[in-house]
């Protein structure tokens, strides 16, 4: 079992339509397969393509694809499918991919030249792209007798495992393994796909053997794996970066227009920081926009962006180690409206169950006014308030931290807090939406 | 390639010069792996931070 941390979209089952992220790739993936694509140890390998070649002047790729392929439904893999596919396809950049790509021709069953009109891009390059699907293959016939609809509620094609029920749409999708597939047949002979929206529940699936992988945990989930010793923790080593843009830096009116605006939160970002409560360290700095595991990423950059002696702030951003220590960790143990023991949340029977519990607002909504309380947290007080946006700021004393990551106790704001703070709501809702991994 | 290399690094150095974003970190996905998995191939293919399943191995029971 995979648990995912987002909606399994029909569309993502389809590679016209699928949205230009590397998220759908996970299902892409698993679903179809592409003349030349990213295989084990291999940027780009062979994959339906058994060989191809380019023309000096690189306006023409011949294409020549193995022979004895099958879709699942037992029709074979022809350059029928692979033209239909690649003229098929709707998605991003695919009005000026076709605008560049003059004729498709076939010359044979199995080979299949793809003549570009301009080289504005190496054309293998673009057709096992992150971001293009025009090269994966999807089976013209069956395609032509189901339609578009009807593709994507029961793909059919020649990847190692196959998409046998879709259990619940967009929650859950259980694929069987191929074993006619032409690279091997796969070891694990059946693979489910789950939606769980949640982090704190995709870690409690690991944890009690439901799950055996679960995508995308970021600060309190990924420290509650890396400390379970029969889990394992693995950071991804994908081309994907966060950055801050300045959209309004165009705008003459605008103060982001003032490049001394933007270097001042180049100053002021303690990335460093960031990197160690939101992904425990496992996502270095950035000082361009371009990922360093990319070709051609401008190495050491950025030393113009990163503030000189005396101009950043003394401890911008960045909690003590003290502060640090003090941090209350997200758990399966929540507080139900700041009173009385540490309980277990209950889990539902599936996960839908739990994201839809969990994106609604708490049963017995807390207290507020009369539920002043303060968390004793290792023999001191510190009190706790839930802020919109599901974030949470302690406080002792003077005392304010604002954490980066999601935390699931619905604790009640204090007098003082709401003294403090006027604007924060008591607590209320709670976003269960996690980020794309791309 | 030189060229093309050349190029690359001089748009991104723009970028900087021009302080047009605020850069914050390369991004690590973090994927929790249970007991169960004798071989994940999460990073198998380079770029993609999806396992290679043909080659995924469970643990003997």
């Amino acid at each position: 079992m995979i648990a995912w941390h987002v909606t399994i979209a029909p569309s993502w089952f389809d590679p016209s339509t699928a949205p230009p992220q590397i998220t759908p790739f996970g299902m892409l993936y698993a679903l179809h397969d592409a003349l030349v694509r990213p295989l084990p140890g291999q940027k780009m390998g062979n994959a339906l393509a058994e060989s191809w070649t380019e023309s000096p002047d690189g306006l023409r790729y011949e294409f020549k694809l193995r022979r004895g392929l099958k879709f699942h439904n037992g029709d074979p893999v022809t350059t029928e499918d692979v033209k239909f596919s690649f003229e098929r396809y709707k998605g991003a950049g695919s009005t000026e991919l076709q605008a560049h790509v003059r004729q498709v021709e076939i010359v044979d069953p199995l080979t299949h030249p793809l003549p570009p009109e301009g080289a504005v891009a190496r054309l293998h390059d673009v057709l096992r792209n992150d971001r293009h699907r025009g090269g994966l293959v999807v089976p013209k016939k069956y395609l032509t007798q189901v339609g578009d609809d009807g593709f994507r509620k029961h793909p059919d094609r020649r990847r190692p495992v196959s998409s046998s029920s879709a259990t619940s749409p967009g929650v859950e999708v259980v694929l069987e393994a191929y074993p006619g597939y032409w690279r091997r047949a796969p070891n694990v002979k059946r693979v489910v796909m789950k939606s769980v929206p949640e982090g704190t529940s995709r870690v409690a699936m690991l944890k009690n053997g439901e799950a055996d992988i679960a995508y995308a945990l970021d600060g309190e989930d990924a420290e509650n794996v890396r400390r379970d010793p029969r889990l394992s923790l693995v950071p991804s080593k994908h081309a994907s970066i966060y950055w801050i843009e300045f959209g309004d830096q165009w705008d003459p009116k605008s103060p982001w227009a003032d490049k001394r605006m933007r270097l001042a939160v180049n100053y002021a970002l303690n990335r460093k920081a960031i990197n160690e409560v939101a992904c425990l360290g496992f996502c270095p700095p950035a000082w361009v926009i371009v990922p360093r595991v990319m070709d051609f990423a401008l190495p050491d950059a950025g030393r113009a962006l990163r503030p000189h002696q005396g101009q950043a702030a003394p401890r911008r951003g960045r909690l003590s180690q003290r502060d640090r220590r003090r941090r209350v960790r997200a758990d399966a143990a929540v507080l139900h409206g700041g009173r009385g023991r540490a309980e277990r949340s209950e889990r539902g029977r599936h996960p839908a169950e739990d994201a839809h519990r969990w994106s609604a607002p708490p049963s017995s909504p807390p207290g507020g006014e009369e539920a002043a309380r303060a968390v004793p947290r290792r023999g001191r007080e510190l009190g706790q308030c839930r802020q919109p946006r599901g974030s949470v700021h302690l406080f002792q004393g003077q005392l304010r931290l604002r954490r980066l990551s999601r935390h699931r106790r619905p604790l009640p704001c204090s007098r003082r807090a709401s003294a403090t703070w006027p604007s924060a709501r008591p607590c209320s809702t709670r976003s269960s939406s996690s980020p794309s991994i791309g | 390639m030189a060229k093309r290399e050349a190029l690359l690094h001089q748009i991104q150095q723009l970028t900087i010069d021009r302080v047009m974003f605020a850069p914050i970190m390369d991004y690590r996905t973090l994927r929790g792996v249970g007991p169960r998995l004798a071989e994940h191939t999460l990073d198998s293919m380079p770029l993609v931070p999806f396992p290679s399943l043909e080659d995924m191995k469970l643990k003997s029971p």
